[in-house]
């Protein structure tokens, strides 16, 4: 008797697994796909549900959500809306079904309009930000980020030096430092990582960049001042399933790119990013022996994962590694020498252990970060957020001799509540955030002077944001922000931003704030370490070698207005933006180059330390297939020295002027296309840090030319898929005059004059490129 | 430089300044997708700009009354299925329409992209 109850129950349980025949219930969710640059998921009411070959049917409810009763293993459930791709899945006893809708297959390929806009700016944000999205970043194939901004006319990028290649940029007339730097609205580049942490993201990792002028959010830290880049990155939600890149050009530099998204779970999604650069080839086009583009090896690697809940959990955890390797120097130390097994070697390298000048940089970088929020399901407005991450990096160099050695670690934790105030008309974001920062820098330029210099920041910081929305006329953002410095204090850095509408085509906005930051001069001025200068330290009365690293914290107050309109110029879009914008140091550590050309003067700012810029830019859709873009900007940047009063700084163009012709041919069935651009650059006139100490030949003027850089690139769609670029930059060959002083010299003028950071120009000349893209949409 | 870009502003200018006419008139349609195709239509020499907005269905069109006709316009539309002011598509040419944008049979649009 037991034995048949047994064998029943054994039977019973079979058939359910099994399920066979027996009817159940599942729920699911239908989406819709939309965007072209940023693949939304969104939730589809009214899509028809059903089960193939059963007279099942139903219709998702408002939230996307629908339930189906009486289905069997093996099914097949099946979504469907007017306009779209039905989607069908096999249930096999899935206890929750996702499906997607595509929109038809004629519209995949007229989706991607000519005339999309490849940058942005809005009319009604009250904060100043200008958007790139890929079609404007593949404008011009570039490596990775330092190279980025070349098309754009709000930031300027430059050389750090002749040896490293090393890119930085500049913002609003001050150096990239006082941007802060955003990955995925995480800390980005930033500390000791501030210059190089540019070339550790690949150009074609970058999903879109906005750019933020003026004072910043304070929801993100306290390091803004002259404004926010925020990068985002391509992710498992908005990245295709497979894209790679190839480039390639004439200076021998090779590149792989790849992302990769996969569909782990339903919940889970996750990207593979992986970006490989080599460089082995030995290029001294200017014949002043030295390498014109260092020797590189990069390789970086990143994983994210993306969690979505079902009831209003989201979750972004990722992990990335870097590593660089760059050879650099005088080229008659390059002959044969195309391993990298001695590399360390090189690292260790003291002066007068090889017969010329050599170089070498070695960059390691690890780091995770976790964002989670959750949105309350009945109150979207209501939502929190934590957002960690840990930065382990390290750089090595060795600059003829001179070496220096850093360490940086960085945990930064964020919480943030997002409410309303009343209705959604008022909005909030508050918080707190605790950074802990460790350094242990090392530098040595001579046997005699060397500086070992440990810091451990702990900062804890709270901040409050209201932003009055959906006002027709105006609307503002006001944020405050306090953090607790454990070595320097509180400080207090406000922020307020404010849009108000003349007409519906013409908009002013006004912004001002605070921001701090605490300097790393060692590794921000990357640049001098490439010549014979010698670091010092002046207390306001004389000069000392550089011994302690203890400067002030900088902080500055940003103010800025900005005319944003947008009309119609012979009956085609245009929009015309004007900006002006002041930033005011209160305190600043002061590089002085201008002391004597032996030496790096580094001293907290006594006097006034300014940057006044305006920039005007037109954009017009001149045709259905070409697009125009001009704009001008203006630099006032002077500041306050141990010689005299405020005088300009060096390296910045007082005039740039900037134009860009875009075309791109009627676009063909499969998504094939043509598309051309050319960007034409002119960099005014720049003060050069005085060298008239210096005997000629070591003497360069105290005004740089300007020069007029033209770019030009092709590219060809074959379709959705498939693309390949062809370009040139600086197609009219123009290169800077002597970027290496001392370069060629005997022996004994080297050791004095050697300086290879006086560069205000491109340095290669005309350089071909090329490369190919593929994807699998 | 600076002088030849301005002349090359100039040059656009002086091209475009032709006689040019401004004609507003209904279109059927129903989507972005529609809107994509109304003025992929136009993309024709001697139309300036074509815009058709979604909810008032009027497509506002500039172009060279020298080059064009008004009826031109009219034709190109019929051509790709869309039904104008001025007269219908063709069964023909009704029937390469996407599903989404049958407008005769009623289709709506769910979301605008």
């Amino acid at each position: 008797m037991i034995k048949t109850l047994h064998g029943a129950l054994i039977w019973t349980l079979l058939g359910l697994c099994a399920s066979e025949g027996v009817a159940q219930t599942v729920k699911g969710k239908v989406y819709e796909e939309t965007g072209q640059f940023e693949l939304k998921h969104t939730p589809m009411p009214g899509a028809h549900v059903r089960v193939l070959g059963k007279d099942i049917l139903t219709v998702s409810d408002a939230f996307g959500v629908f339930q189906v009763s009486g289905i069997a293993m093996g099914d097949t459930i099946e979504a469907s809306m007017v306009g779209f791709e039905p989607s069908g899945w096999v249930w096999e006893g899935d206890r929750f079904v996702e499906l997607v809708l595509r929109a038809g297959v004629t519209l995949g390929a007229a989706e991607v309009a000519t005339s999309r806009r490849a940058s942005s700016l809005s009319l009604m944000n009250p904060i100043n930000v200008q958007t790139l999205n890929r079609a404007e970043l593949v404008k011009a194939a570039c490596c990775n980020l330092s190279e980025a901004f070349e098309t754009n006319a709000s930031v300027d990028a430059s050389f750090t030096d002749a040896v490293t290649g090393t890119r930085q940029i500049k913002m609003l007339g001050l150096d990239g430092k006082y941007t802060q730097l955003l990955v995925d609205n995480m800390p980005g580049p930033r500390g000791l990582s501030v210059v190089q942490g540019l070339l550790l993201i690949p150009g074609d990792w970058v999903q879109s960049i906005s750019i933020t002028k003026g004072a910043g959010a304070v929801t993100s830290g306290y390091e803004s001042m002259t404004g926010q880049i925020n990068v985002a990155l391509k992710n498992p939600l908005n990245a295709d399933p497979l894209h790679v890149n190839l480039y390639g050009n004439a200076s021998g530099r090779f590149e792989w790119n790849h992302v990769s998204t996969h569909q782990v779970s339903r919940r889970w999604r996750a990207a593979i990013l992986s970006h490989a650069l080599l460089n082995n080839q030995v290029n001294d086009r200017n014949a002043d022996g030295f390498l014109d583009t260092p020797l590189q090896r990069h390789l970086v690697l990143r994983n994210e994962w993306k969690f979505t809940g079902d009831r209003g959990l989201r979750g972004e955890y990722a992990i990335s590694g870097a590593s660089t390797q760059l050879r650099t120097g005088q080229s008659s130390e390059f002959m044969g020498t195309r391993d990298w097994s001695d590399f360390n070697d090189w690292l260790q390298l003291d002066r007068g252990d090889s017969p010329g000048w050599l170089g070498a940089s070695l960059l390691e970088r690890a780091e995770v970060s976790a964002k989670t929020g959750f949105v309350f399901p009945d109150a979207e407005w209501r939502s929190i957020g934590t957002q960690v991450n840990a930065i382990h990096h390290r750089s090595e160099l060795n600059m003829g001799g001179s070496r220096y050695s850093g360490t940086e670690r960085m945990i930064r934790a964020n919480v943030l509540y997002a409410g309303i105030l009343g209705n959604t008309n008022h909005k909030f974001t508050t918080g707190l955030s605790l950074v802990h920062n460790a350094f242990d820098e090392r530098g040595s330029w001579s046997d005699s002077v060397q500086v070992n210099w440990k810091r451990t920041e702990q900062v804890p910081g709270v901040f409050f944001e209201y932003t009055l929305d959906d006002q027709t006329r105006w609307n503002a953002v006001v944020g405050l922000r306090f953090d607790r410095h454990n070595l320097f204090g509180g400080f207090f850095n406000p922020r307020f931003h404010a849009r108000y509408s003349l007409t519906e085509e013409v908009s002013i906005k006004a912004s001002a704030g605070r921001g701090m930051r605490v300097p790393n001069p060692l590794m921000e001025q990357l640049g001098s370490w490439a010549s014979r200068r010698v670091w010092w330290t002046w207390d306001g009365e004389e000069l000392a070698p550089l011994q302690e690293l203890n400067f002030r914290p900088e902080i500055a107050t940003n103010f800025g207005v900005n005319l944003t309109s947008v009309f119609k110029l012979n009956h085609r879009d245009a929009s015309f933006k004007l900006d002006a914008y002041w930033t005011e140091f209160q305190d600043r550590l002061v590089v002085d180059l201008d002391h004597a050309t032996n030496a790096v003067v580094l001293y907290n700012l006594a006097g006034i330390s300014r940057s006044k810029t305006a920039l005007a830019e037109l954009d017009w859709s001149a045709h259905r297939r070409l697009d125009l873009r001009l704009a001008y900007r203006f630099v006032d940047a002077v500041t306050s020295r141990i010689s005299s009063d405020a005088f300009r700084d060096p390296f910045v163009s007082r005039h740039r002027g900037f134009a860009q012709v875009s075309y791109a041919s009627r676009l063909a069935d499969e998504g094939g296309q043509w598309r051309g651009d050319a960007t034409i650059q002119w960099v005014g006139v720049q003060r050069l840090p005085s060298t008239a100490m210096n005997p000629e030949p070591f003497a360069l003027p105290d005004m740089a030319p300007n020069y007029t850089q033209l770019n030009l690139q092709l590219t060809r769609d074959f379709s959705t898929a498939t693309s390949a670029y062809l370009g040139v930059e600086n197609l009219t060959n123009v290169r800077q005059d002597r970027p290496i002083l001392g370069a060629g010299a005997e022996p004994s003028d080297f050791d004095q004059y050697f300086d290879a950071s006086m560069v205000y120009g491109p340095i290669f000349g005309r350089m071909f490129y090329a490369g190919l893209r593929w994807r699998v949409l | 430089m600076r002088y030849l870009l301005l002349l090359c502003g100039l040059t656009f200018f002086t091209v475009s300044s032709a006689q040019k006419t401004t004609s507003t008139f209904r279109v059927e349609g129903v989507c972005g997708m529609c809107e994509q195709r109304i003025e992929a239509a136009l993309d024709v020499p001697g139309v300036v700009a074509a815009e058709w907005d979604q909810d008032s269905k009027l497509l506002t069109v500039v172009y060279k009354s020298k080059q064009l006709t008004e009826q031109d316009l009219h034709d190109a539309l019929h051509a790709v299925g869309h039904d104008t002011a001025a007269g219908k598509a063709t069964d023909e040419q009704y029937a390469g329409l996407h599903g989404c944008c049958k407008y005769r049979e009623g289709a709506t649009c769910t979301k605008d992209d």
